[in-house]
């Protein structure tokens, strides 16, 4: 199955989250609070949901949060969009001729040679052509 | 036709710092283990392709010559040749 850039965006922002730690959220008034862990934020939707002590999953609008809640969230979700933008930009650079050439390198760790990828996919590329002898 | 220490060092202060840019050793040796060889000898930090991996893609088109510095954009196409306009142009990239 294949997916798009956006919808790879939904899905990393939908469900990349479940591993922050707990921390304070505050109603858009300013009048409540609650601690719980971020468990999911799809910033499409415009939806979070936040896992609090009872073992409950919460669900709510964005809306219901303080600004300095929607910061953090949008924070969040710049973050995991990078990853999964980056990681989309791989993909595609693979698929190209001069990407399916680099899929075959080799870096030196320890005493061998071991497979190496690109972390991210750079601009340009210095071809140094050498050999030993 | 070795690497001098002076390119390693190069690629560690202009390369490395810079994520537009990689540089990849295209090996000519004609067998694996003694571009291992020189790789261990050396310390090489790039990562490199080895010969027949080479011969099976299109990298073979773009020098002959050796040792030779090609860059070349995203897309494959040549911007500079030679140590010189390449670590020029290098400079150049931010």
């Amino acid at each position: 199955m294949k997916l798009s850039i956006k919808q790879c965006l939904i899905m990393a922002t939908a469900l990349g989250l479940g591993f922050l730690p707990a921390r304070t959220w505050t109603s858009a008034d300013e009048s409540k609070s609650f601690e719980g862990k971020l468990k999911a934020y799809d910033a499409a939707a415009g939806k979070v949901s936040v896992a609090v002590r009872n073992g409950k999953t919460l669900t709510f609008s964005i809306d219901k949060l303080s600004e300095a809640d929607r910061k953090f969230l949008a924070e969040e979700a710049g973050k995991l969009d990078g990853t999964a933008e980056n990681k989309a930009a791989m993909e595609e650079f693979t698929r190209t001729d001069i990407g399916k050439a680099f899929t075959k390198m080799q870096i030196l760790e320890g005493e061998a040679f071991a497979p190496h990828e690109f972390e991210s996919v750079p601009d340009y590329f210095i071809l140094y052509y050498s050999a030993s002898w | 036709m070795q690497a001098a220490p002076q390119l390693v060092e190069s690629y560690q202060k202009d390369v490395v710092p810079n994520p537009k840019v990689e540089m990849i050793h295209l090996s000519r040796d004609r067998n694996n283990a003694a571009a291992l060889k020189w790789a261990r000898n050396d310390k090489l930090p790039w990562p490199t392709i080895m010969r027949d991996q080479i011969d099976a893609s299109l990298l073979t088109h773009y020098s002959n010559r050796l040792p030779t510095y090609i860059l070349i954009d995203h897309e494959g196409n040549k911007v500079a040749e030679g140590k010189g306009p390449v670590w020029s142009k290098l400079k150049t990239i931010k």
